[in-house]
This record gives structure tokens, sequence and C-alpha cells, in this order.
């Protein structure tokens, strides 16, 4: 019986490493990021709110808060997991406030692409989607992380609409640009904020918890 | 034996529905202080090959009550096969996602304690004799 026993312990780990191998069980390893989360679970959270383009949340809030980041940068990722749930479900979901985020791609070449990419998803209203599972799956600055086969991925769980969007891609990343050249921003992530429509102040957050961002919001509500 | 293993079985089906219908409701699954379940639940290790792990579970669990009126060999091997794919989530638990769910570690422990009993079973029980629950 031993032995018999021994054979179908045998047997169940073959069972299991071709089942898990085949399946691909948490194919993030792959990815290079890490990426924790499921693309149904990153889709889920943005459900039934307004996007447009670059903007998140109702086009008839009142108060708006830019934010001008770039997809490698690690504090970027950070204010994206620790304060913009909570932006979210607070002020987004209640339709106070309206999210924009200008992409910059000032660290390297992956931030470039990235970038486009996210452009074109926001043409297709779909980039918050990407930005959230591109954060989750940022790999180390400039390690070259991005590439086609991540890319590729990222827009496919993104259910990104496979045509070109290339044209808009290239217009909205020169928008975001200008915009923080006029703005004088010089890090990411930084914020402007304001009623809706303009015109918009700078905001030093102190640090990146949502603590630091609920009472500049509240200001902002206020007047 | 097999009334602790049908037993195990059941909690186990019973944690594993749980998680199925919160994996497809949508909603947070009750969780203590220590363990992060949402975390768990939305990770990347929650679905293989598109199924949700808390399906399998449950198609496991059924599988191992049914199993306790075959070969006694039937119930080692799905028992092992299920106490592996647990030492697999725990492990993804514990140094991928960095998150731990209780009641994914209850039904790991569940799927190791009938892997445990199935064993004795099959040792105390001689070969090819076929039983029924008694």
């Amino acid at each position: 019986m031993l032995v018999r026993l021994g054979l179908l312990a045998a047997l169940a780990v073959v069972i299991v490493v071709v089942v898990v191998v085949v399946a691909g069980g948490g194919d993030s390893d792959k990815d290079g990021g890490g990426g924790t989360k499921s693309p149904a679970a990153a889709r889920s959270a943005l459900q039934g709110i307004p996007q447009s383009g670059i903007a998140l949340g109702s086009p008839d809030a009142p108060v708006t808060m830019v934010e001008f980041a770039d997809l490698q940068c690690p504090f970027c990722r950070e204010y994206h997991e620790n304060v913009f749930p909570e932006l979210l479900k607070r002020y987004v979901r209640t339709g106070k406030l309206r999210l924009e985020l200008r992409l910059l791609r000032f660290l390297g070449p992956d931030s470039d692409r990235l970038a486009r990419v996210a452009a074109a998803a926001a043409a297709q209203n779909r980039m918050w989607q990407f930005v959230g599972l591109a954060y989750d799956r940022q790999g180390p600055e400039n390690s070259g992380y991005a590439t086609d086969d991540f890319i590729n991925k990222l827009a496919a769980d993104t259910g990104m609409d496979r045509a070109d969007a290339r044209a808009a891609a290239e217009r909205l990343i020169r928008e975001g640009e200008n915009a923080a050249r006029k703005a004088r921003i010089q890090s990411t992530p930084s914020f402007l904020i304001g009623p809706t429509g303009g015109p918009f102040e700078h905001f030093e957050p102190s640090d990146l918890s949502p603590d630091a961002f609920v009472p500049r919001i509240e200001e902002e509500l206020g007047k | 034996m097999r009334r602790a293993i049908a037993g195990l079985a059941l909690i186990g089906l019973a944690i594993s529905i749980y998680l199925t219908f919160v994996h497809f409701a949508d909603v947070k699954p009750v969780c203590t202080g220590i363990s992060d379940c949402e975390k768990v639940q939305t990770s990347d290790y929650a679905e293989l090959a598109g199924i949700p792990v808390a399906v399998l579970g449950v198609a496991g669990y059924v599988a191992i009550l049914a199993s306790l009126w075959m070969r006694v060999e039937v119930t080692v091997l799905l028992a092992y096969v299920a106490a592996g794919f647990s030492a697999y989530l725990t492990w993804a638990e514990l140094f991928e996602i960095e998150a731990i769910c209780q009641w994914c570690v209850a039904s790991a422990l569940a799927s190791l304690a009938i892997a445990v009993l199935a064993t004795l079973l099959a040792l105390r029980a001689p070969p090819l004799h076929d039983r029924t629950l008694s």
C-alpha cells in the first residue's frame, strides 16, 4: 500500500504542476511587473464612472484635480495605490470631483511607450483602466520592462480596441506636455486643482496619503 | 475516518461556495484584521485559465465527497491533488501576492487534513476492497 500511496502522491504532484503551468496560474511573473490585480478587478473598480479621454468622473463635478504623472514613477504608483482609491470612493463616485491625468514621459523610453498606449486608451475612454493595470505591473525604473509583449498584454487586458489610435495618442501626449509646460510642472506626481473648467492652482500635498488630499478637496468643494 | 473526511470536505465546500459567491457578486469577503482577502481574491492568482479558483475548490470538494463511495485510491489521489494545489496557492499568497486570506488558509488546512486522513484510511483498508460510507 505504501508504494501505491507513493505513486498516487507522485501522480498528484504531476497533475498539480501540469495544471498550474499549462493554465499559466499567476502569470504576472512573466510580465516582469509582478502585478497582483486581475484585469476584471481593475475594470470593475471603475465601473459606472463616466470617462472621457483623460478625464474620470462626472463632467458636472464642481471640482477638478489635474495630475501630472509618469507611469514609470514609483511615487505616482504610490499615489495611485494609496490615495486614488479613497478619492474615487469619496469624491469621484459621488460626483463631487473630476480627475484629469496628464501623462508625461521624462523618465525614459518605457515612460514614452507606456504613455503612448495610455493615450490611445484615452481615445477609447479606457485610459484609467490601462493606468491602473500599468501601475500594478510597474517594473523598476528604466529597466526596459515595457516590452512589446508587456504593452500588448496591458492593452488586451484593458479591453482596448486594437484599431490604430496612433494619431489620437500623439495628439494627446503633445497636449499633456503643453499643459505641463504651461503649468511649469517639474516633477511627478504633480497636481493642479480648481473648479471644473478652471482656473487651476498648484496643489502640493504634504505626503501621499488620502489625509493630505481630503482637506484641499473639501476646501475647493466649499468655495 | 470517512465521516471525518466527509465533514472536512463539507467545511471546504462551504468555504469554496462562499468564495465563489464573493467572486461573482463582486462584494468584499468578510475578513479578519491580519488578512487581506480582497487583495488575494482580486489577484491574478484568483483565476486559473479564466476559472476562479473558488469554483475549482467547489469542484474539488464535491469530487472528494463523491469519491468516498469509490475505491480509497481515488479519494487519496483527489486529496493529494487538492492539498498540492492548496500548497501552491498558499505559496502564492505568502510570496507573490504578499497577502493572506483566512478563508483560503482554512481551505488549505482542510485539504491538508483530508490528505492525511485519506492516507491513514488507505493504510488501514485492504486495497481493492469496495467500501461504502457507513
